[in-house]
């Protein structure tokens, strides 16, 4: 990704999290994976004025504690978070989660993929979107 | 001898006789009437000469002179030249005497002649008149006067002779006049005769013409007002009131005729019979319709045929006596019914009604009436006696209320149920309205429904029957209106069911459906609940399970790609084998997932053409070389969710390729619209069904290949079952074991029916 800043993962599943950090080593991306285990953590991050902002949010729906609607709900709101560009990667092909992500103003939608390699195809394909895609310095 | 022949030899009569008097009157007295004549004239003659001359006062101082030319005053010289131009009669003479008689002028014819002087004398005396002298023998008659101071004497005269020579001259005009005026009398009294006679005559012809009957002529023209004219007048004034009077009396009697026509034409023709019978019992007369009645031949008969009507004509004697009594007491008996016996013994009944005649002395002279014969009427109305005690035997029969009422309200008619309901009698019901049967606060509702009723024919109406007590009871009225034979609105005709039993019944039938509706409401509370819960569950399912099995495989294929030289061949089967049941795992879970979406989640139905849809699946199912799918004929549009109609289309075509066993696959798709359905028919060549596998095909889980074989999850067909089903279809297959499929599914039409 052209932009250097981390990217946030929120992620509870320990595969999953290793999935995506795996996909980032075969892929050679330079930035920061930065893994959260839930929404509240993620906040706690994202809030904490000594992390660096991520350039966007990868996002889990199904989450212990604060899952990721009830953690877009928040985020969208926040004036200093709602900019950073947050692309739910989950399991759920619930329509109902698309509208609820869609209507907090996600920017993809993206069913993690069973098998590995086609995984790694939507990591590749996220990287060359953003690294595509302007995102706000300050975000 | 005729009256103008009279009249005409009257008037020439009487006129001869007066022109003969007249004649004889003037022969006798003509002399006489002469002398006189001619003696005036002389004098008149005298006076006007006289008149003209000079007073001897215009001369004066010349009186008693003897001047001028010969020795004659100046006064007379003038009156000569006066005389002398003026001429005398040829026979006249004049003479101017001085007294006592001296001749001063002569003038005339006999001049040779002078009055006697006695004669003289005698007209100096008389100073002036008429008389006769004598002159040289020849009588004169002579006028004088004495003028100038009565010494002249002036003397006109004139011969007699000469005077009566003119006398035969006058006679004969005298005759000839008489004789003429007395012609003109005779045309005169002629002409008018004839007119008189004439007028007479006419008034004779008219009055002859009148005589022989001809009342129309008149006499006319009447042409005066005088006595004839008069007769004339009233003759014709009588002349037309004996017209007018015949022309009543006539008019009067053609009446009486008519009358007395019409009169024998109705008792010749009636239907009724008409008789005057005696009070001792005979007929005294009898019309042709009275003896047909009796069964006889003519009235004659008849006549002829009772001596006691009492005991001969009724069946019951002693109505003969009610009737007389009637006769006695009342004088008359109307439309009295009785039995009789026809001639040849049949029964009929008859209707009299017969007045009595009486006679001076107060005594019943006769009876006369009219009878009729009522046996067809009297059997008309047995009957519908008969067929009013069938109906209304048969109302009392209903248990439903029956009442007839006319269109005002009143109550005609009403069966047993009615006064057993009501709690009222008969005799009570009689009088009564609609209105009274009816509590008050229900009579608009009432009223409305007989709007209807005359309006449309028919109506319906739930009300309450008011009892005698007060009380109320439900019933069903059914009202309908009858007409009368003219096809007028008579009657309202209205039949009532006691409701009460089904109104509780409804009651309890709300009171059941309230309380189902509330376990209803409850049920599906619990279901939405239930729904919910396996929504969660399904949501669980997907991820929950899922996740896992998603980790499963991952870390086996990194284990299989790190560690693959270390694992060798059997240890990279292995985890081959651990993918493959982690991949089945995955679909049974999604096969789940999607069969419990088909309920669950429902798209809008909108228009969809499965022509187009069809051939995308085709598309996306991508069928392999050998088999080729094809549309027969083009495919409709149908009302649906796109969505669960590509899953039907796509499961079926799979399943077509997944079992394809021929290396000439073919699959064709068709359909038919048959009511208001779609049937649609995806046919194949391929391995085919058993047929006792027909119901299983459908069940979720249930494959007929061993799974490792087709890596099948049972998912599909049961998915299509339901998507068919929900959509209010039907699914079925026909199939040869070995000869391929179809399967068949049916789509509501909705598009149509809508």
């Amino acid at each position: 990704m052209k932009d250097p800043r981390p990217i946030l993962l929120a992620e509870d599943d320990t595969v999953d999290a290793m999935t995506v950090k795996r996909a980032f080593k075969d892929l050679h991306l330079a930035n920061e994976l930065i893994v959260v285990g839930n929404g509240e953590e993620a906040l706690h991050y994202l809030r904490d004025s000594r992390n660096h902002k991520p350039s966007i949010i990868l996002l889990d729906l199904n989450m212990p504690r604060m899952n990721g609607i009830e953690f877009l709900n928040i985020a969208k709101q926040d004036i200093e978070l709602r900019r950073i560009p947050v692309v739910v990667l989950t399991t759920s092909k619930e329509e109902q989660d698309k509208v609820d992500s869609f209507n907090l103003g996600i920017a993809g939608y993206i069913i993690k993929p069973v098998d590995y390699l086609q995984f790694v195809e939507v990591v590749r394909t996220i990287d060359v979107y953003w690294t595509l895609s302007e995102i706000p310095r300050e975000a | 001898m005729k009256l103008r022949s009279k009249l005409n030899l009257l008037s020439i009569t009487v006129l001869t006789a007066l022109t003969a008097s007249i004649v004889v009157a003037g022969l006798l007295a003509i002399d006489d009437v002469i002398v006189e004549m001619n003696g005036r004239l002389l004098r008149n003659d005298l006076a006007n000469l006289l008149r003209r001359l000079p007073r001897e006062s215009d001369y004066p101082g010349e009186s008693n002179r003897t001047a001028g030319e010969g020795g004659i005053p100046r006064p007379l010289s003038k009156l000569r030249d006066h005389l002398t131009s003026r001429g005398i009669d040829s026979d006249g003479t004049l003479f101017v005497l001085q007294r006592p008689n001296r001749l001063l002028f002569k003038a005339g014819n006999s001049l040779d002649a002078s009055p006697d002087s006695s004669d003289v004398a005698e007209m100096f005396a008389r100073k002036q008149g008429i008389m006769e002298l004598t002159l040289g023998g020849t009588p004169y008659l002579a006028a004088f006067e004495v003028v100038s101071d009565g010494n002249w004497l002036v003397v006109q005269s004139a011969s007699l002779a000469q005077m009566f020579r003119k006398k035969t001259r006058y006679l004969g005009r005298v005759g000839l006049g008489a004789l003429g005026l007395m012609g003109l009398f005779v045309v005169i009294s002629t002409l008018f005769v004839g007119r008189l006679a004439a007028r007479i005559e006419r008034t004779l012809d008219c009055v002859h013409t009148v005589e022989q009957g001809d009342l129309g002529r008149r006499i006319t023209p009447i042409v005066s007002q005088d006595e004839i004219g008069n007769l004339q007048r009233s003759l014709n004034s009588m002349i037309g009131t004996i017209e007018k009077r015949t022309a009543e009396q006539q008019k009067d009697r053609e009446a009486l005729l008519a009358s007395e026509e019409k009169y024998r034409s109705i008792f010749e023709n009636a239907i009724e019979g008409i008789y005057q019978s005696s009070p001792e019992g005979r007929f005294l007369s009898v019309n042709p319709a009275m003896a047909r009645i009796l069964g006889f031949d003519g009235p004659q008969e008849v006549l002829e045929a009772y001596t006691d009507i009492r005991s001969q004509l009724y069946v019951e004697p002693r109505d003969r006596d009610k009737l007389q009594a009637l006769f006695h007491n009342e004088g008359r008996a109307e439309r009295f019914e009785t039995r009789m016996y026809r001639r040849d013994g049949a029964v009929i009944w008859a209707s009299i009604t017969a007045s009595t005649v009486w006679n001076e002395h107060g005594r019943p002279l006769y009876y006369e009436g009219i009878l009729e014969d009522i046996t067809e009427r009297k059997r008309v109305q047995d009957a519908l006696q008969n067929e009013k005690r069938f109906i209304e035997g048969a109302m009392d029969t209903l248990t439903d209320a029956f009442l007839v009422f006319d269109l005002e309200g009143k109550l005609l008619r009403w069966n047993k149920t009615v006064s057993a309901a009501s709690g009222y009698s008969d005799k009570e019901i009689v009088p009564m309205f609609a209105a009274q049967f009816f509590p008050a606060d229900e009579h608009p509702k009432l009223i409305d429904a007989l709007k209807r009723i005359v309006a449309q024919g028919h109506a319906t109406l739930e009300a309450s029957l008011l009892t005698r007590y007060g009380g109320r009871i439900s019933y069903e009225f059914t009202g309908d209106l009858l007409k009368d034979l003219a096809g007028n609105p008579s009657h309202i005709c209205v039949v009532g069911r006691d409701i009460t039993e089904r109104k509780r019944a409804e009651l309890e039938i709300r009171r059941l459906n309230e309380r189902l509706e509330q376990r209803v409401t409850e049920r599906t509370a619990e279901l939405e609940s239930a729904n919910r819960e396996l929504k969660d569950f399904a949501y669980a399912v997907s991820h929950d399970l899922k996740a896992p099995l998603r980790a499963i495989n991952q870390l086996a294929g990194w284990i299989s790609m790190d560690y693959g030289e270390e694992l060798g061949e059997d240890g990279k089967e292995q985890i081959d084998l651990l993918m493959g049941r982690v991949r089945r795992m995955h679909g049974l879970i999604e096969g789940i997932l999607q069969y419990s979406r088909i309920g669950r989640v429902r798209e809008k139905a909108r228009e969809v053409d499965l022509d187009s849809l069809a051939r995308e699946v085709i598309d996306l199912v991508s069928p392999p070389q050998h088999i080729t799918i094809r549309i027969e004929n083009e495919l409709p549009v149908v009302v649906g969710e796109p969505t669960r109609l590509t899953q039907v289309f796509q499961n079926l075509l799979d399943n077509a390729i997944k079992y394809m066993d021929k290396e000439n696959g073919k699959v064709i798709i068709s359909c038919l619209n048959q009511d208001d359905q779609w049937t649609f028919r995806i046919s194949d060549n391929g391995s085919g069904i058993e047929e006792k596998y027909y119901d299983k095909i459908f069940q979720i889980f249930q494959t007929l290949a061993p799974r490792d074989e087709s890596e099948s999850t049972g998912i599909g067909l049961a998915l299509v079952k339901r998507i068919v089903e929900m959509g209010g279809g039907k699914i079925w297959v026909e199939s040869e074991l070995g000869n391929g499929s179809t399967f068949s599914f049916t789509i509501p039409n909705r598009r149509e029916s809508k």
